[in-house]
């Protein structure tokens, strides 16, 4: 119900929202649970395991309950929190995990049966028989255990990434941080203020306090309002720091149009922040006590009633008890009173507290249960060895508080355990250049708190070289605290006497003790046992209550059972936020060759291969299939002649007088003794042996090389050179660098290849000029290019290279001068079909376990020079003759399909993994053979040629027999590449 | 790419133990250590970063091709 004259919400402008397809009213300033505490509604939600009826419990983000799903459609947005979503007109609010409505849960039966679903029950259950966990349990468990869901469809909000740099980010917008903030910035420092509310002021805005005789709030107010105004501040509202990470820099997420109707540009934005120094015033967090079915609505943290009261004008019920152990609480009751709002009694578990407050007060006493089915409506009060019970509709409880300590915790730093107040606080150093001022440092009083920020940011400004004045701390309480532990309140016995620790995930103090019994007693394995800890509030609420019970069920303190590791993020962050710009087309760069456009204008589908798109294969009218392109493709090259944008092979330049010595370290067979104009084939080794890449080298000139390598590995070539020049032969003066984007480069390849570039060349090539493996400075056209006689197909070909700028025109016309000749532009699938006719390698064949020995290339592998990779690819383990060799295959008997990634057994052997021989890398349709071939590797398979083999694949089903042969099926002696 | 000893690269005959050595055996330290690195998005320079695993300071960095120039 509001409260009339208190709160900082417009009453003029009232807002309609839905919530379960129920219509509200609110105001603005609200936030969703705000206004619907307001309706009177708590029971927001159900729990995760047993679907008991859940309340909100907090007024921050630290909610574990009031999780609802925004908006509609592919819009919608689950897993919202209710307590820090703004009200605005016509948000639509849907509950989670209950079906088929809040009211009425029929999964609620879990929690019938919960004296048999306790921790570890799913481990002991779920585990027999065995066959049943993936179609019977994991479905069912899946079903039942939920929370919101994603709409399924493309997400339309966009997202946005953003750096920000500054002397001081003052974490948290609190006394400590407004006075932080203020003392930094009027030293003369940059500063970035970022608090997740939208209103400066932290607990100051739930508070009736006064500051300089100013309301708490008002006084924040102004204290934002003046450093609004400051140049060297920015202030960032709904701005949480959710990560702390190396050298000052920290994670944020900004939310920019969640709160709006229509949100324009970015939903949310994810900073990057640098600073020299961080004051973290991250405020502390409430706790809980547990008591029996202290679960259910109405019951509610102290401090989140106050801020419903002070900030909302709201009371959550009309007839209040409040239950704490500690003095904070008697303020929530005490401002209840004077709002006018009745406050049952003050229960206080505390048998020498001094209660100052207008209603029935019950010191060393607990509240032990509480009744009423969707809302609290009973609760039961342990006092002087009797029980009472006392109706109410809602119950205030307070535990004491907890430093927010999180951040501190990111790089590994674990808190340490204050006994004096009963809370955990952050270590000093914890991260470096980060210090800690008010409520997170363990200070919760008012005035504490603006003290310590004013102190810490005057130490932080002193390091940076100003001279701050001495901060004079504005005059204000200084409340008193007087914690006494109080973590299990105790209540009724047996199975149904559970005492909540997890709200959302449906932990009780008997889970606890259970894994303690069944010897998971460290706090890491009960976490995982019990899974305490592990909702959407990482425990937040829950993570101190619980170890405090693990602790007494172990018989160690609570500073030796310790905590849990904190990890970012300190609340939950949108990946579509981290990974803003890199959705759909954005999230990988693309890489398109100069013929991409006329490719694509053929119909050609394209394929990626790593960045690069390039065309499988070009479609002709009436072609049904892909295979029909590619069958046709390969025959008009055989027979005719084809044209193939080979552009995207990684082409490398190397200039100076050692080119040639580094050459011939970086690959495992000479380059200083190949002749200027000519072009030779190099295999590249890893340092441990294995083939790194392969490609063609051209020598261009005495001290200018050209190399290629293949399209898949030219980044982690070109980083390998790099190494290799800089680390290990810094000695040699040679230069190079990627000229893959520079030039654009055309294969041209079959019977007609010389007759069709005679067309456009500016001077006719002939055989003895230019024969295999040779290479020049040509005019295409006019153009100054160069041409390569080399050929990945098998055929009589070339490759024609030009600066990029005139690929598109050449691929025009090159393909145009083709089918003139009775030929075609050819895709990776005729590319593919033809390579494997002739036996030539890819990355499917040299895939980082295989050898030069292995492909039948140790012969290249010089004696005469060091190399990479020379000396280890000479172990005895890597020139083995069992070891797998390159072998090719032959579907035996009637017409067989082969597969990529099937395994080779003797004929008769059964398929199991002992009796595996090799295994299949790549297959394609020979229109040429009129048959299927295949590459593969075959232990000691090139002594096996002639022999019979089974085959199979298990994932696609086949089954049959090949026959070995040797992997070049088509002119092994090369007469069509020199004809 | 782990540690700088990769810049200590063996001659071709030092033998196997030695080439084992210094392609597979690093010792993994919690404490100072010096890395190869690589400004791999950037200008392709090799790093010798000298730095803490555990604290995550970084003490100094020098190209690698000046380091081998040194020795």
């Amino acid at each position: 119900m509001r409260i009339e004259g208190k709160g900082h919400i417009d009453r003029a402008q009232p807002i309609e929202f839905h919530f379960g397809g129920e219509k509200y009213s609110g105001f603005q300033g609200d936030t969703l649970a705000s206004a619907l505490l307001a309706n009177d509604v708590h029971l927001v939600g159900r729990s995760f395991k047993y679907h008991r009826p859940r309340g909100i419990l907090t007024a921050g983000s630290e909610e574990p309950n009031a999780l609802v799903t925004i908006g509609e459609g592919a819009e919608r947005e689950p897993n919202v929190r209710a307590t820090m979503q703004e009200l605005y007109a016509g948000l639509q609010a849907t509950p989670q995990n209950a079906w088929p409505s809040l009211k009425y849960d029929l999964l609620s039966m879990n929690d019938a049966l919960a004296p048999f679903l306790s921790a570890g029950f799913y481990y002991k259950t779920f585990m027999w028989p065995k066959s049943f966990w993936e179609k019977v349990y994991e479905p069912f468990i899946r079903n039942a255990a939920g929370l919101g869901a994603l709409s399924g469809a493309h997400n339309p909000d966009t997202y946005a990434r953003a750096f920000a740099h500054c002397d001081v980010l003052v974490i948290g917008g609190g006394p400590a941080g407004l006075r932080a903030a203020r003392v930094a910035a009027d030293a003369g420092l940059d500063v970035i203020l970022a608090d997740e509310g939208w209103e400066l002021g932290g607990q100051l805005l739930s508070d009736s306090a006064e500051i300089e005789g100013q309301l708490a709030g008002d006084w924040a107010a102004s204290e934002a309002q003046a450093l609004s105004e400051m140049e060297n501040v920015r202030v960032m509202t709904r701005t949480t720091i959710t990560g702390a990470y190396d050298g000052g820099t920290f994670g944020a997420i900004e939310k920019r149009g969640t709160h709006l109707a229509n949100p324009k540009g970015a939903l949310e934005c994810f900073w990057r922040i640098t600073s020299k120094r961080a004051i973290l015033c991250a405020g502390a967090l409430e706790r809980p006590i547990a008591f029996t079915d202290n679960d259910r609505p109405g019951i509610m943290n102290a401090g989140a009633v106050k801020t419903y009261l002070n900030r909302f004008g709201v009371s959550p019920g009309q007839s209040i008890a409040v239950f704490g152990n500690n003095d904070n609480a008697h303020q929530t009751a005490r401002e209840l009173i004077a709002a006018g709002v009745k406050v049952a009694a003050v229960i206080d578990s505390r048998t020498q507290a001094q209660v100052n407050v207008d209603a029935p007060v019950f010191t060393g006493s607990r509240v032990i249960g509480s009744k009423g089915r969707l809302r609290v409506r009973e609760i039961a009060i342990e006092t002087d060895g009797e029980t009472r019970s006392l109706e109410v509709d809602c119950l205030a409880v307070s535990g004491g508080w907890n430093p927010t300590v999180h951040l501190t915790c990111h790089m590994n730093a674990r808190p340490v355990w204050e006994p004096s107040i009963h809370c955990f606080v952050p270590l000093e150093g914890a991260v470096p250049g980060l210090m800690v001022a008010g409520a997170a440092a363990g200070i919760f009083s008012t005035h504490g708190c603006l003290q310590s920020g004013g102190r810490v940011a005057a130490t932080v400004a002193r390091d940076l070289g100003k001279s701050p004045e001495d901060p004079k701390t504005p005059h204000s309480q200084n409340q008193s605290y007087g914690i006494e532990p109080l973590w299990d309140a105790g209540g009724t016995k047996g199975p149904w006497g559970r005492a909540w620790l997890d709200f959302q995930n449906d932990v009780t103090t008997k889970d606890v003790r259970q894994a303690a019994k069944e010897n998971y007693a460290s706090v890491e394995h009960m976490k995982r046992y019990t899974t305490q800890g592990m909702a959407t509030d990482q425990g937040k609420n829950s993570n101190v209550g619980a170890l405090a019970i693990l602790a007494d069920a172990t018989g160690r303190g609570i500073p030796e059972t310790g905590t849990t590791t904190f990890r970012p993020p300190y609340s939950p962050v949108a990946i579509a936020a981290m990974g803003a710009g890199a959705q759909g087309k954005g999230f990988a760069p693309q890489r398109f060759t100069t013929s991409h456009t006329a490719t694509v204008a053929r119909g050609a589908p394209m394929i990626e291969a790593g960045l690069w798109y390039r065309p499988s294969f070009y479609p002709e009218v009436g072609e049904t299939h892909w295979r029909e392109s590619c069958d046709r493709e390969v025959n008009l090259v055989r027979n005719a002649v084809g044209v193939c944008d080979v552009s995207t092979l990684g082409k490398i330049d190397f200039q100076g007088p050692d080119a040639a010595s580094f050459l011939d370290f970086i690959y495992c067979n000479t380059f200083s003794t190949l002749k200027v104009g000519k072009v030779r084939y190099g295999l590249m080794l890893r340092e441990d042996g294995h083939v790194m890449d392969d490609g063609t080298i051209a020598r261009l000139g005495e001290q200018h090389y050209v190399m290629t390598t293949t399209t898949a590995a030219a980044g982690q070539v070109m980083k390998h050179l790099e190494f290799v020049h800089q680390c290990l032969r810094p000695e040699l003066d040679v230069s190079f660098i990627s000229v893959t984007e520079q030039w654009a480069q055309f294969a041209v390849a079959g019977p007609q290849s010389r007759r069709l570039l005679n067309t456009l060349l500016d001077e006719q090539i002939n055989d003895a000029d230019l024969p295999y493996m040779s290479c020049g400075e040509i005019g295409v056209s006019g153009v100054a290019g160069r041409l390569f006689r080399i050929s990945f197909s098998g055929e009589h070909a070339y490759e024609v290279a030009v600066p990029a700028r005139f690929g598109d025109s050449l691929f025009r016309l090159l393909v145009a001068q083709a089918e003139a000749l009775g030929g075609c532009a050819y895709g990776m699938e005729a590319l593919n079909v033809m390579r494997i006719e002739k036996g030539f390698i890819t990355h499917a064949e040299i895939h980082g376990r295989t050898t030069a020995f292995d492909i039948g290339m140790d012969r290249m592998v010089s004696q005469k020079k060091d190399c990479v990779g020379n000396t280890m690819s000479r172990r005895p383990g890597l020139l083995d003759d069992t070891r797998e060799q390159l072998v090719g295959f032959k579907p035996k008997g009637h017409a067989q399909k082969l597969s990529a990634g099937a395994h080779l057994y003797n004929d008769g052997a059964s398929p199991v993994a002992e009796n595996d021989q090799g295994y299949v890398t790549s297959v394609a349709y020979s229109p040429s053979l009129e048959t299927d071939i295949g590459l593969g590797f075959l232990k000691g398979g090139r002594a096996r040629i002639g022999e019979t083999m089974r085959v199979v694949d298990a994932l696609r089903g086949i089954d049959g027999i090949v026959e070995i042969c040797g992997p070049v099926f088509l002119d092994p002696e090369g007469d069509r590449l020199r004809g | 790419m782990g540690h700088a000893s990769m810049l200590n690269r063996p001659e071709q005959d030092a033998g196997k133990d030695v080439w084992n050595a210094y392609l597979h055996e690093r010792a993994n330290i919690a404490g100072d250590v010096e890395d190869l690195w690589c400004h791999d998005m950037g200008c392709a320079a090799w790093i010798v970063v000298r730095r803490n695993t555990i604290s995550h300071t970084i003490y100094e960095a020098k190209l690698a091709n000046e380091v081998r120039d040194a020795d």
